[in-house]
């Protein structure tokens, strides 16, 4: 089953970015929290079952942290 | 009438009844520590919204009851309903204190920290600690005036949100919501389908034939994918069994060719919320 995966020590300043919050289509990802010390690094997939598997959040997160994992 | 009304209405609609905002019920239901558990610890229902999609992904047989043990929990603690612009209204002005609030869900979603789109009523959470450890609800708190608190409603009703009403602690109602898919019932609820988290509106909204110029302004506003066009006639129509009777498409509408009914005059929208 499909699965995205975001390597916290990759994704380290997330609310400045929100890159892949943006591009997300079906609104799979979420933030988790308004506040750095929480958020991040904690960008979560928390509805796949709205994953088209498209595969645009990794391709625009700049530090390659999300892999989609088939 | 939907459930909370015929529980908690005394014959009318249950926002209608002053006893759901007063003082006593939120003392007796003790609604000042739920709320603080609630916003300290909203993230952590993610946890639970997580374990619900993975049943419903996996098609696993308990998601049917997953899914109703959720709802019922909603229910009882933080539950919602679609209200229309004049209904919104028609609340402020029964309050005493109406405050503006930073949206949590848009914190949650998008980690935005001002999205000021809510406003608590009855309750000034200014004096308390209900907003717990979240010092970006608490900097932008603004104390609104009923005059103030309605324009600005009508303001979010033309830019398309959907106004929406929220227990805490059934039946007592402690805010009004402006909300688009950012809002996280939308999100959980109209996008993903995993449960069901507020009620459509008591309404149910309609199109005058003989108005309609077939423009498709109202399309755009409606957050439901409600309303349907066709080609061979150039008229919109509205699906009954999608509208959420929020009545935002309204206000597109130059021919004035909207208008929103009682829901209950349909006898098969009677168990449709
Ligand atoms: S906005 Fe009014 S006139 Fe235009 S399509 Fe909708 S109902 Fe018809
Ligand atoms: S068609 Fe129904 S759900 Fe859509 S905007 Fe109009 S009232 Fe709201």
């Amino acid at each position: 089953m499909l699965n995205i995966k975001i390597d916290r020590n990759k994704c380290i300043n997330a609310l400045d970015c929100l890159k892949c919050i943006d591009a997300c289509r079906s609104g799979v990802l979420l933030v988790l929290s308004p506040y750095a010390e929480v958020a991040k690094g904690r960008i979560k997939p928390v509805i796949m079952s709205m994953c088209t598997g498209c595969g645009e959040c990794q391709r625009v997160c700049p530090a390659k942290a999300i892999t989609m994992i088939k | 009438m939907c459930e909370l009304c015929i529980k908690h209405g005394e014959g009318k609609k249950w926002y209608e009844v002053m006893k759901n905002y007063s003082k006593e019920l939120y003392s007796q239901n003790n609604v000042e520590q739920f709320m603080k558990d609630f916003f300290l610890n909203f993230h952590k229902e993610f946890n639970g919204i997580i374990k619900l999609d993975a049943a419903k992904r996996k098609r696993s047989i308990v998601y049917g009851f997953i899914r109703k043990m959720a709802t019922s929990h909603m229910k009882k603690n933080h539950f919602g309903q679609i209200i229309p612009l004049e209904d919104a209204e028609m609340i402020i002005d029964m309050m005493q204190s109406i405050t503006r609030v930073p949206c949590i869900c848009r914190g949650l979603t998008r980690g935005e920290k001002n999205a000021r789109y809510c406003f608590a009523i009855g309750v000034d959470p200014s004096p308390s600690d209900i907003l717990g450890d979240y010092p970006h609800l608490k900097e932008n708190l603004e104390t609104l005036t009923r005059d103030e608190a309605k324009k600005l409603l009508r303001k979010f009703d033309q830019e398309g949100l959907i106004h929406s009403i929220w227990t805490f602690k059934t039946p007592f109602i402690g805010g009004i919501c402006n909300c688009d898919r950012d809002c996280l019932a939308y999100r959980i609820q109209v996008t993903a389908d995993l449960m069901q988290i507020m009620f459509k509106g008591e309404y149910v909204a309609e199109i005058d034939l003989d108005q309609c110029v077939g423009c498709r302004s109202c399309q755009k506003l409606c957050q439901f994918g409600a309303i349907e066009f066709s080609s061979s006639n150039l008229k919109c129509y509205i699906n009954p069994m999608k509208c959420y009777g929020c009545g935002v498409c309204r206000s597109a509408c130059n021919k004035e060719a909207i208008t929103l009914n009682d829901r209950n005059q349909l006898p098969e929208l009677a168990g449709v919320w």
